[in-house]
């Protein structure tokens, strides 16, 4: 059974039994029998482990991603979209403008300008508004793509396009796709780590399904990370258990699988389950640490700003995601923000309060995050992505008669990469004059996920898996590399 | 001008950067035409021109001219001209690389590929192209050919096997497996729950082939069996307990549906019937509650409750998506689905085929109703069952031999005093010759002459009475509107609060209008009067709000009483056009020939004895001394509501069946949104509806590109003749699917049986069991798998038959691989040598992990998947899944070794052999079916020990740490 891929390397499929038909050769970069685990193990055959770390072809510097997912629509005119446009027609009537683009179409306002000021920094002279007093100073490292823009106005459907390429709830994501497509260089931590706001705000709208492996195997899912009490399940051992009766019940289970598996000796299922329970166990020793920032020297942590109380959750976070890249994790996603409204960056009432509270939240940590990559010689290796499901009107949302507030806005948006092979310091893409809606060089999804998929060295054309008699691929029939934008 | 001389100065360049090479460019593409004309012209006609610019254009690659070739496909670019080593194209037919080219068949040989590659190499010139006509290749409408009606999955099933053939002739069978791996094989794949030690040892001392077929049957009764093979069939019906998408709300009643499932497999439903019954149980059967509990299939995919009004649309032909394109990949393992946006990319299915099935559910919603579930309760209740069956004897025993006797003696008793009984009702009871509901509703008499209602509830109605006119004298007529339990509140109404609003009575006589005036009620609710019935407004009504479950009547005084004519049609027609479903529930007219001034509503009737009594006589006066069998049975039916004792017995019986009978559950069901009340959106505003009037044929599935209203229709490919079309088109579609002649009923079996089989043998005979399509794989044995198809069909669509014949089976068997456990089985595996499970069956779910029931009974949240479950490879419960994946990971370890209910379930174990004189061997046999080897007891004596100490002498901690480890080894959710 053995099949050739798409590298032209030849190699088992995934498990030859179970999953044959479905991997096929369209599994891509998936080497999945003959593996490399993490440090150092070369070679080792593991058989049907999902999770063992391969190799893509050539190109691409990232190793490991790292998505700040700004939820719930983060304002591109008043973040890093300069509009000097909007700023001369505040007040009037956007002519033309279809009242059912954003979520309340009986709240239409006239146009609204900033209420933040924009001005230029770093030597390539990016915008940044002044909510960002942090991050406007790693301009330089940025890569903005401000044409994104999307197919739903709604929360929901928008989360699952930008996080699965489709407005429903039934495809895999994308850290479940890179998982599928790389595996993870640390056996001994999650491949994909999820963390969504720790005040009691709320999951973003979907829940789950935004981190979810839809018909790829439940291995590649994310695991979300709770913000209180055990990170992830079952890393304790149970009450009464030493260290030391735990080893030798793990010996002994050793001893009977060993009896075991003589009886089947070509059975690599077993095997790979024999090793598992030494993954587990080494996990367990591991994990904890690494969630654990309270050893972090006092100048890293506040660096990240984990003494401020306006961004130490956040703060936390970040530090936690880098420890995590550190350490091997292929994708970590963290959530700003809860479920809507006042919750997340869903400005409906308040423009002005909502984003400088939410930058406020954010924008040191995240600066942290990146000067600290970069002290660590990481940046090169890690992308990060800094983005939400859709962008905010021009027009403004009235909010008891005032018009304070800003609507959702599928038709822009705005992105920026760091790191991971990118070119910093540069622009793709415009608004119109106002910023209503993407006009020069538009950019959907679906070419933001192959990007991504590029500079992880994968071609989002050959990633797929085959579901329901049909090869799925994350940009289904779409997808674009932004070359502009690649190093 | 300007432009020409644009374009002269372009190709200037061209030719000045290209003049280098152009001599020799010109003698290598005259050669590549020339391997194109000899060679390359005909392979590409032969193998590739049919699936790709012929008959259809796969994968949108059409090489049919040079132009398309290079342009290549969805899945990129296929030749580089003068690159052969970089052009995919070379990589599939060499089939280093998928999609292997040609797809399904045998490589090409080496020479013709390297003629398509040196043909490559020297520029991949046409002559011209491949096809005559090219100019129209994409646009052209698919065409279903007999050719695709002949593709092995659409083409009717082979008959010809000889009799008595069985599995064994078509597959050759390595070893058998021992009894003792026979045993657990079984057990878990018949129950999905270990054997005990004693039921392995009574099968291993005891084998041969009888012992094999019993157990084999006694597994198939089993109540676990549903509970085991139920999960197979909820993975393909994507079945969750939850809306998905933004908030994810509970569907509290779903549960309904996964216990349908299991009753169904544990009755053995016909697997006709069960498909039918999930397409459109609500319009083949609303009575029964199983049929109902059913359409939970179509409405268990996502629903998104909060939309915006520019989504609303698209939003509700995902919905409809999402119905038929799992009815498709779980029933006909055809993906349906696939040609929403154009027509199908590798099956013979066009886009209109998919737009006329999807008409099918244009005003299917979910909601959740009311049911009596009694009739099911009584199942699984064998006691109540029993008493039942009991009094229901003694009933009709006494009614076979006792009532005659009865009867005699009461004719004799009433004849010798009817002189001086003798009474003028002020009410006579009209009995009708016929009685009849426009909108379908069915009537049943009751002893007491009224009409109880029941089956279809239009949502306006017309009742038609007609009787005998009984006298000339007719004064007065009332109308009786009844209670009865059958009804919400106790009715009188129909109406989902038991309410009536009738609008309109009109009597004639011999075709004369018959006038009424001077009406009166029992009651009338605010601004619903009784004179509304008599108004000639046909939307004014009478009705009873808040006056549920009594009683009512209205009375009329008859203003012509010379119209009537005894003898002549007595026709009432009784209108209820005021508010959806208010008819009436039970119905009783009436006539009167005393003065109206005189008359009260209910008093003086006619006694049930007396309506009898008339009728008895009748009777006898009719046979003239002619008492035959069947007057005597007649009699003896019109006599027995009347007898003391026949009703003593009688409602003895009522009283013991409503001890479950009334049993008025909520369930979600789907059915017809204008009957029922759709679910709503969480943030539906009345500019969203909850379905649209008619399906539209959409262009790119674009709800903005609409184009003619979509007539119900099937797929082409699977319909042979005519098949017949009920009014109701899920119903049509139901019957379609399961159509043995005519439409799709044997791939609907081949489908099924190769599920059965996978189960069993570990693969299918076709190995993508939901995707029989061009894209899947072809049947391994395609002549075992037309038989399995035959042998369902033959026996009337008999699941247990299928799995009976492969279960006894040598095939079966055989020698295997193990193979690890799914996520449920592995979970109720430890529960069940723990002793701690509570084998409750049915019923709403949970998510607390530390519930004791199997674990089928995990309420199944979209988003909160119950961790233990979801590790082990859970479906998402998105989309239909035909085949789990099977992963190893470490957080499947973790669950092992440190999650408390696993520990729990260890220690329960444990208590289970702490008391017993060889616990090592005892737990062996609980955990594996089997006695430890020597190797095996002196490592477990070694570690026991050990343990023992370090947890300072304490034994029974050390045996829990010994079943964990039994219980985390590889045997354990490995079954050979």
């Amino acid at each position: 059974m053995i099949k050739d891929n798409h590298c032209g390397r030849i190699e088992k499929a995934f498990n030859r039994r179970e999953l044959l038909q479905r991997a096929g050769g369209g599994i891509g970069m998936l080497a999945l029998n003959s593996l490399l685990i993490g440090k150092g193990e070369a070679n080792t055959n593991i058989g049907p482990n999902p999770m063992a770390a391969r190799h893509p072809h050539g190109f691409g510097n990232a190793k490991r991603v790292i998505w700040l997912f700004i939820n719930g629509g983060p304002s591109h005119v008043d973040t890093w979209d300069y509009k000097p446009g909007l700023e001369k027609a505040n007040g009037k009537k956007l002519e033309g403008f279809d009242n059912t683009t954003g979520f309340f179409d009986k709240a239409v306002g006239p146009l609204l300008k900033s209420p933040f000021e924009f001005k230029q920094y770093g030597n390539s002279g990016m915008w940044a508004s002044s909510i960002f007093p942090h991050l406007s100073q790693h301009v330089d490292k940025m890569a903005f793509i401000k044409s994104f823009h999307t197919k739903s106005n709604n929360h929901s459907p928008a989360l699952f396009m930008a996080n699965t390429g489709v407005p429903r709830m039934s495809n895999p994501c994308v850290g479940s796709w890179v998982t599928y497509g790389l595996g993870t260089e640390n056996q001994n931590l999650p491949a994909f780590v999820v963390m969504s706001d720790p005040l009691n705000r709320g999951l973003p709208k979907g829940h789950a399904a935004n981190w979810g492996s839809g018909f790829l195997p439940g291995a590649f899912q994310g695991t979300w990370v709770r913000s209180k009490g055990e990170p992830i399940p079952n890393l304790k051992r149970i009450a009464g258990l030493s260290d030391q009766q735990q080893r030798a019940q793990l010996d002994f289970v050793g001893k009977l699988n060993a009896i075991h598996e003589k009886r089947y000796p070509e059975e690599t299922q077993l095997t790979a389950r024999i090793k598992s329970f030494e993954l587990a166990y080494r996990m367990q020793q591991e994990a904890p640490e690494c969630f654990e920032i309270g050893n972090e020297p006092e100048h890293i942590k506040s660096l990240y700003g984990i003494g401020e109380k306006r961004c130490a959750h956040f703060a936390r976070q970040c530090l936690m995601a880098r420890r995590m890249i550190e350490r091997g994790v292929r994708f970590v996603q963290i959530y700003s923000g809860g479920m809507e409204n006042a919750r997340s960056w869903d400005g409906h009432g308040d423009i002005r309060k909502n984003h400088t509270q939410f930058a406020g939240e954010t924008d040191q940590p995240i600066a942290g995050l990146l000067a600290d990559l970069e002290q660590r010689g990481m940046l090169d290796e890690t992308l990060v992505i800094w983005g939400g499901e859709f962008g905010r009107l021009p027009v403004s949302q009235l909010s008891g008669g005032k018009p304070t507030g800003r609507d959702h806005n599928p038709h822009a948006g705005c992105y920026w990469f760091a790191g991971g092979g990118t070119r910093g310091g540069t622009s793709y893409g415009e608004t119109d004059e106002v910023g209503h809606k993407a006009a020069v060089d538009t950019v959907e999804i679906h070419d933001i996920h192959a990007t991504i998929l590029h500079l992880l060295g994968m071609d989002h054309k050959r990633l797929t898996y085959l579901h329901s008699g049909r090869r799925f691929r994350l940009t289904d029939v779409s997808g674009r590399v932004i070359h502009d934008v690649v190093a | 001008m300007k432009n020409s001389f644009t374009l002269i100065t372009f190709i200037t360049a061209l030719i000045s950067f290209a003049v280098g090479n152009e001599l020799d460019h010109a003698s290598k593409m005259a050669a590549s035409q020339k391997i194109f004309s000899n060679e390359v012209r005909g392979i590409l006609i032969d193998r590739c021109v049919k699936c790709h610019g012929g008959k259809k254009t796969r994968s949108g690659f059409n090489l049919t001219t040079r132009q398309g070739l290079l342009l290549g496909g969805d899945q990129g670019v296929a030749v580089i001209a003068r690159e052969p080593n970089k052009s995919p194209l070379i990589t599939y037919l060499r089939h280093t690389e998928e999609p292997f080219m040609p797809p399904k068949e045998s490589r090409l040989p080496d020479p013709l590929i390297e003629k398509i590659e040196k043909w490559i190499a020297l520029g991949a010139a046409y002559d011209k192209p491949l096809l005559d006509n090219t100019t129209n290749q994409d646009e052209g409408p698919m065409e279903v050919t007999e050719e695709d009606r002949s593709y092995w999955a659409f083409a009717p099933l082979k008959n010809d096997f000889p009799s008595g053939v069985k599995i064994d002739d078509f597959v050759k069978n390595g070893e058998s497996s021992s009894p003792r791996t026979l045993a657990r094989r079984l057990y878990f794949d018949l129950t999905g729950l270990p054997p005990s030690p004693k039921e392995v040892n009574q099968f291993v001392n005891n084998n041969s082939p009888e012992s094999h077929r019993k157990l084999v049957d006694q597994l198939l009764e089993s109540k676990q069996f549903g509970e085991r093979w139920a999960r197979h069939w909820l993975d393909i019906a994507r079945f969750a307990e939850s809306h998905g998408f933004e908030q994810d709300y509970d569907r509290k009643f779903a549960f309904h549906y996964r216990d349908f499932v299991i009753r169904a497999f544990n009755e053995n439903m016909p697997y006709d019937q069960f498909v039918r019954w999930q397409i459109a149980g609500d319009e083949l059967a609303p009575n029964n509650p199983m049929a109902m509990m059913a359409t939970g299939f179509l409405g268990a995919g996502v629903f998104p409750t909060q939309i915006t009004i520019s989504e609303a649309e698209r939003v509700r032909y995902d919905a409809m998506d999402d119905m038929l394109a799992t009815m498709g990949s779980a029933m006909l393992a055809t993906t349906i689905g696939c040609a929403r946006c154009h027509d199908h990319k590798y099956d013979p299915i066009p886009t209109k085929d998919y737009y006329r099935m999807l008409s099918a559910f244009t005003t299917t919603v979910r909601s959740d109703i009311n049911i009596d579930m009694g009739s099911l309760d009584n199942k699984g209740n064998d006691e109540l069952t029993q008493k039942i069956k009991k009094a229901k004897d003694a009933r009709d025993d006494y009614a076979n031999k006792g009532l005659i006797t009865a009867f005699r003696s009461w004719n004799k008793g009433r004849l010798q005093t009817k002189a001086a009984s003798k009474k003028d009702p002020q009410w006579n009871i009209l009995s009708p010759k016929s009685l009849l509901s426009k909108g379908g509703a069915t009537f049943s008499s009751q002893a007491d002459g009224s009409h109880l209602a029941s089956g279809k509830n239009p949502a306006f109605d017309t009742y038609t009475f007609i009787t005998s006119t009984p006298t000339d004298n007719l004064r007065a007529f009332r109308l009786e509107a009844l209670a009865h339990k059958s009804m919400k509140s106790g009715g009188p109404g129909r109406a989902s609060n038991g309410n009536i609003a009738l609008s309109d009575l009109k009597v004639t006589c011999g075709g004369r209008p018959i006038k009424l005036a001077n009406p009166k009620a029992t009651f009338e609710q605010k601004n619903l009067p009784v004179a509304a019935i008599i108004d000639n407004n046909a939307k004014s009504a009478w009705a009873l709000d808040p006056q549920f479950g009594k009683d009512h009547a209205a009375i009329f005084e008859i203003n012509n009483p010379a119209d009537c004519k005894a003898g002549e049609d007595l026709v009432f027609v009784l209108k209820f056009e005021n508010n959806t479903g208010h008819n009436i529930g039970r119905l009783r007219l009436s006539f009167s020939a005393h003065k109206p001034e005189t008359l009260t509503f209910g008093e003086g009737n006619a006694s049930p004895e007396e309506i009898a009594t008339n009728q008895i006589d009748k009777l006898i006066k009719a046979a003239k001394g002619q008492f035959d069998n069947k007057l005597r049975t007649r009699l003896l039916e019109i006599y027995k509501p009347i007898d003391e004792k026949w009703r003593e017995l009688d409602s003895n019986l009522t009283k013991i069946e409503s001890e479950q009978k009334k049993t008025i559950t909520k369930v979600m069901v789907c059915s017809d949104g204008n009957k029922v009340k759709p679910m709503r959106h969480h943030t539906s505003s009345d500019s969203i509806p909850n379905f649209y009037k008619q399906t539209h044929f959409l262009k790119r599935g674009d709800t903005g590109q609409k184009g003619e209203v979509a007539k119900l229709g099937f797929l082409q490919v699977l319909t042979r003749g005519d098949v017949p079309r009920s009014e109701k088109s899920r119903s049509a579609i139901a019957n379609w699917i399961t159509d043995s002649e005519n439409g799709a009923g044997h791939l609907l079996a081949r489908v099924i049986v190769n599920r059965i089989w996978q189960h069993y043998l570990g693969q299918g005979i076709v190995a993508t069991p939901n995707d029989f399509g061009f894209q899947g794989e072809r049947p391994s044995n395609p002549a075992l798998l037309d038989w399995l198809a035959h042998e369902l069909i033959n026996k009337k669509w008999n699941l247990k038959h299928i799995h009976r014949t492969i279960l006894n089976s040598d095939a079966y068997c055989a020698k295997r691989m193990p193979r690890r456990l799914e996520a449920e089985a592995i979970r109720d595996n430890a529960l069940a040598v723990s002793e701690l499970m509570d084998k409750k069956m049915y019923g709403a779910g949970t998510l607390k992990e530390e519930m004791l029931r199997r674990s089928i009974y995990f309420m199944i949240k979209r988003t909160k998947l119950v961790p233990i479950m979801q590790s082990f490879d859970w479906p998402d419960s998105l989309t239909s899944l035909g085949k789990r994946s099977v992963t190893t990971t470490p957080s499947q370890a973790l669950i092992f070794i440190n999650d408390p209910n696993m520990r729990r379930m260890a220690e329960g174990f444990a208590k289970r052999i702490s008391g017993k004189s060889d616990p090592i061997k005892e737990a062996y046999q609980i955990a594996y079916g089997r006695f430890p080897s020597d190797n095996e007891l002196t490592a477990a004596v070694a570690f026991i020990e050990e343990q023992q100490k370090s947890h300072s002498t304490d034994k029974y901690k050390a045996l829990s740490d010994f079943c964990g480890a039994l219980m985390s080894a590889n045997e354990f959710i490995y079954i050979e």
